[in-house]
């Protein structure tokens, strides 16, 4: 299987939400990007950016308004219902609040097995065998098996999440906001094991998430996303050695340096204002409103995608 | 300078079905006028608890700050105050940032309501005064159309703003202290960043002295002057930003250090600790990171250390420090030049 195969390929999608009035909230506007087999692709952005949208419409949960989503090269909306069984079973999701996402009245053990038994016919015995080893992989000993999810803490119940998805024996896995729920300390140690699984397992990850500085730890690629549109992608050190779009500079510098040197509040790119609605939005560029260097075209037409080299995609005027 | 906050042998414990719940074991500190201290660590390690028994938001059926503590502020034996004087004493002395803006405020009442109460509370002025006086606290903490604003309800406004009306509220009066906790984490990192602004140049301005409890280090290296590391309820390092960012001593602060992903060790392990914080239900015995500590001796499990004065404003609990425990590097490349002598 060669490394740089596609496995996932976004193209325009548009996910549109209708609220009341007759008004749409367009969550996600025109979103493409691909995800290559045993890479991990890095989703950033503010609250209510689309991200998580994306994230789930990736996975087939939304039919998407406009676009597609390719999975292997078939688009995962038209696929026959065997076909959409099996890429259930390849395609899965962690979730980022570990307390809501398992069922309080279930022991580990069936929390593990559901999947399973949907895409597998195990034996009991084969099936008990599979739990005890997803509980080592995701460093658990076996008695957790019998527990239920308030006996765990928010770091080993995340770890059932991740070990539920592998369950099935997934080539990808849409993380959402994984480690968002966690301590410093715990965080570390998930990313450790998401990492760790990548590299035995070979599956590709789509993590959404807002803490910058984790997605350059985990991320080949990221893509930055403001109010439904990806205004800057780009191989992962690239984009945050040189971010281009003004929106992606603005938000790299607003994380506070752990560097008591740093001087962050003088020398970072201040952003006035705050995201708008994402309800009716005007055209144009969806972040001229809050850009400093706006000029009259960004607020007419919306400037596409365009190549810079280096993998590196913009969506801004400005060179 | 003058001191402002002084706190003494600080025990709280909370009273469950299980047992008490000794969130905090006796920890003092002090905060001077106009000065910004932060307390920092994990979920659990009594950061907030501290907090809010500095204004004794407690009842005694939850939580107790139990016999022995000392409070005193500005010249006021808090733990001494009855209920009336500590009700006038609170959100005039004191004023209080939480950490999510839509549970503090309440969302039947307009800003400019909730704003004014605080003045009509404490300075005994009518609504109508209070509200007028209000659009002038809305302006000071940047929003826009204070005028139009004040008749609006929490509902219509975003995380940033509620977070702003929340700090005008705390500012109402005019606090000498003001209690910050986690007062950015619901938001997002460019209204964190605006909101950081905010209170820096009010600090400034009005020479408040700010307590803020955070567990993001980066907030901490760029707005606090001092700090102080909490772990299952005491302080085990403490001293001011340059002492624990470059010169840090504790392994439990060095541990906190190195989770943080490093920007030239893209997609290695992160460090992280082993295991859980202790079961604060037990009495600890020793020092409370030894279960997790890779330095662990055998007196780290049997005797809780002493806190050892590094230079004036720096001081670790730490059995490393003594004379006879063997010497140990600091394992954080940027803090290692001076760590040790």
């Amino acid at each position: 299987m060669p490394v740089s195969e596609t496995l996932v390929q976004v193209e325009n999608l548009k996910q549109y939400f209708p609220v009341r009035h007759g008004r749409i909230l367009k969550a996600v506007d025109g979103v493409s990007f691909s995800i290559r087999r045993g890479e991990t692709y890095g989703l950033v952005g503010e609250s209510g950016c689309g991200k998580s949208t994306t994230g789930r419409a990736v996975l087939g949960i939304y039919r998407p308004t406009e676009g597609r989503v390719l999975y292997d090269g078939k688009d995962i909306n038209t696929l026959s219902k065997p076909e959409r069984l099996k890429f259930k079973k390849r395609a899965q999701m962690i979730f980022q609040d570990p307390y809501a996402c398992l069922d309080p009245r279930m022991t580990i053990s069936s929390i593990i097995k559901e999947g399973m038994e949907v895409h597998f016919s195990y034996s009991r015995q084969e099936a008990d065998a599979k739990v005890r080893e997803l509980l080592a992989h995701v460093g658990l000993t076996e008695d957790y098996a019998s527990r239920f999810p308030h006996e765990l803490s928010g770091g080993q119940r995340q770890r059932i999440g991740i070990a539920r998805a592998l369950a099935v024996e997934p080539e990808f896995i849409v993380c959402d906001e994984p480690i968002a729920a966690l301590d410093v300390s715990i965080q570390a140690q998930v990313v450790n094991l998401l990492m760790r699984v990548q590299q035995e397992l070979g599956h590709a990850y789509l993590f959404i998430s807002h803490d910058l500085s984790m997605v350059r730890h985990i991320s080949n690629h990221v893509g930055v996303m403001y109010l439904g549109s990806l205004v800057e992608t780009a191989p992962s050190e690239e984009i945050y050695t040189h971010p281009c779009h003004p929106y992606t500079k603005a938000l790299f510098s607003a994380i506070p340096k752990p560097d008591p040197d740093a001087d962050w509040a003088n020398t970072r790119t201040k952003l006035q204002g705050e995201v708008p609605s994402p309800i009716n939005t005007p055209p144009g560029c969806k972040f001229c409103a809050r850009c400093p260097y706006a000029m009259q075209r960004c607020r007419e037409e919306a400037p596409p995608l365009r190549d810079i080299g280096n993998g590196h995609q913009v969506a801004c005027y400005l060179d | 300078m003058e001191r402002l906050l002084e706190v003494e042998n600080l025990r709280v414990s909370f009273h469950t079905y299980a047992g008490d719940v000794k969130a905090v074991r006796g920890i003092s500190f002090g905060v001077d006028k106009g000065e910004t201290l932060a307390l920092v660590g994990e979920s659990g390690c009594g950061k907030s608890v501290t907090a809010k028994a500095l204004m004794r938001l407690f009842d005694r059926t939850s939580g107790e700050i139990l016999e022995g503590s000392k409070i005193r502020f500005d010249g006021t034996d808090v733990m001494a105050l009855d209920k009336k004087a500590l009700h006038a004493f609170r959100g005039s002395q004191i004023g209080m940032i939480f950490q999510d803006p839509m549970t503090s405020l309440d969302p039947t009442m307009t800003i400019g309501k909730q704003v004014g109460e605080t003045l009509v509370i404490h300075k005994g002025i009518s609504m109508r005064d209070a509200e007028a006086q209000a659009v002038e606290l809305l302006r000071m903490v940047e929003i826009p159309n204070p005028e139009e604003r004040v008749k609006a309800y929490p509902h219509q406004l975003s995380g940033g703003m509620r977070q702003r009306v929340v700090i005008a509220t705390a500012l109402a009066c005019n606090p000498k202290l003001l209690i910050a906790d986690e007062p950015t984490t619901a938001l997002d990192v460019t209204i964190q960043a605006q909101v950081l602004d905010l209170l820096r140049d009010l600090k400034v301005r009005l020479g408040t002295a700010i307590i803020l409890v955070t567990h993001d280090l980066g907030i901490v290296a760029d707005f606090s002057d001092r700090i102080q590391v909490m772990y299952a309820g005491q302080i085990v390092e403490e001293g001011t930003k340059n002492d624990i960012f470059k010169r840090c001593l504790h392994p439990y602060t060095w541990a906190l250090l190195r989770s943080i992903p490093q920007e030239n060790a893209t997609g290695t392990t992160l460090y992280s600790l082993t295991g859980t914080p202790p079961d604060l239900l037990l009495d600890i015995h020793g020092c409370p990171f030894a279960s997790r500590c890779e330095y662990c001796m055998q007196i780290c499990r049997q005797k809780m250390p002493e806190r050892t004065e590094c230079s004036g404003t720096h001081a670790v609990s730490c059995w490393l420090m003594h004379p006879m425990a063997p010497k140990v590097e600091c394992p954080i490349p940027r803090g290692g030049d001076d760590a040790r002598e």
